[in-house]
């Protein structure tokens, strides 16, 4: 399965794509609490498709690849993800329960642990920086 | 009190030992996730696990470590329908799923049979707590937002039970496929399982995440899982029992 986001859900999760003109480095950083910043200077992407590696995270190997169209990035999709595990089969089910729907709140509260999922995002981070970099050449 | 975290088998993994100010025990817990890590890392070529898959092991010379853990990713195979997979694309036997949940579970254990009541494990945000923390109060664990990691969108109190969280930040909001704008979008972009043991809770977290949109209904389904489901959209969707974890 392959899941196909924009530019827009980078900069959703804070991703921030710093290019410093004068140097030979590029990175991406996960900046959670930053504020959402692109570089407004000229990103010399490359037009084409370019394909990070596979990158093996504990769970699973996450792979991401870059569209760059006009020099800017159209759309990164995910081509591998540790949840395209999914078999075909269904569990069979006869009714669905109705179950109570909420709309999720960020809460400010403390709390002395939090259960997340972030090693996936790391991953699909590393894969994207390698694809970017392959159009930056 | 004493917590420390330290990076191992890919992940923070922090122990908090509130009544404790020395650190042996948890040294003792941390060499313990190091030998499960020698044992089970598919990324290291002399582990019991890279020699199994490389046929280097006849089934008699086989841990007995690695028979439970199989054995728990078969059983779970089974009973979620094989929508949680040990084996990887490459055939190889990859039972990290298990593995993760199982070292946590043991853990609190080694610290249960050292004598400690109250404490709470976290291996990459799966957790099992126990008894009180520091301030004597029910260990609130925190559901942390898939759009921000900085931000929490729910507080249980898992009440000795574990906790595990199965996701992808990626899948978050804004996502749309341009391909097919039209498409409803029926995935979910983080399943959180309560159960009585942290084991339990990621086996199901796992393999419910992978059916999607259905996967809280098998939450529901399930006897003494209890569940909280995230879709791209920003709502939820919680199981019956799930409001009485609620902090």
């Amino acid at each position: 399965m392959q899941t196909t986001i924009t530019i827009r859900t980078l900069a959703a999760t804070a991703l921030v794509v710093i290019w410093s003109a004068g140097s030979a480095s590029a990175g991406l950083f996960w900046a959670p609490s930053a504020a959402t910043k692109t570089s407004s200077s000229a990103l010399h992407y490359h037009d084409g498709t370019y394909r990070g590696p596979s990158v093996r995270q504990y769970y699973g190997y996450v792979q991401a690849q870059a569209h760059i169209k006009n020099g800017k990035i159209v759309a990164i999709d995910i081509l591998r993800s540790p949840t395209d595990r999914r078999t075909s089969r269904y569990i069979n089910s006869i009714a669905l329960p109705r179950l109570k729907s909420e709309i999720v709140q960020a809460q400010n509260t403390h709390v002395s642990n939090v259960s997340g999922a972030t090693l996936t995002s790391d991953a699909f981070l590393a894969s994207t920086h390698a694809a970017l970099l392959q159009s930056l050449n | 009190m004493t917590k420390i975290t330290r990076l191992m088998m890919g992940m923070p993994i922090s122990i908090d030992l509130p009544d404790l100010e020395e650190t042996d025990l948890i040294d003792e817990v941390f060499s313990e996730f190091a030998r499960v890590d020698a044992r089970f890392s598919p990324y290291r070529d002399d582990s019991e696990l890279s020699r199994l898959n490389a046929g280097a092991l006849r089934a008699d010379e086989i841990s007995a470590q690695m028979r439970e853990v199989l054995e728990i990713a078969r059983d779970i195979s089974a009973e979620t329908g094989g929508y949680f997979d040990p084996l990887r694309p490459d055939g190889d036997l990859d039972p990290s799923g298990v593995v993760k949940g199982w070292a946590i579970l043991r853990a609190a254990r080694q610290i249960v049979a050292a004598g400690q009541t109250n404490f709470c494990v976290n291996a990459g945000g799966d957790i099992q707590c126990a008894g009180k923390d520091a301030h004597g109060a029910d260990w609130r664990i925190g559901i942390q937002s898939p759009f921000n990691p900085d931000h929490v969108v729910k507080v249980v109190t898992p009440k000795g039970g574990g906790m595990a969280t199965s996701g992808s930040y990626v899948r978050g909001n804004h996502i749309y496929n341009p391909h097919q704008p039209s498409e409803p979008i029926t995935e979910v972009v983080s399943l959180t399982v309560i159960a009585p043991d942290v084991l339990t809770a990621d086996l199901h977290a796992t393999a419910g995440f992978a059916m999607g949109a259905r996967g809280i209904y098998h939450i529901e389904a399930m006897a003494g899982l209890e569940g909280y489901a995230i879709a791209p959209d920003g709502t939820a969707l919680a199981t019956t029992g799930f409001k009485e974890f609620v902090a």
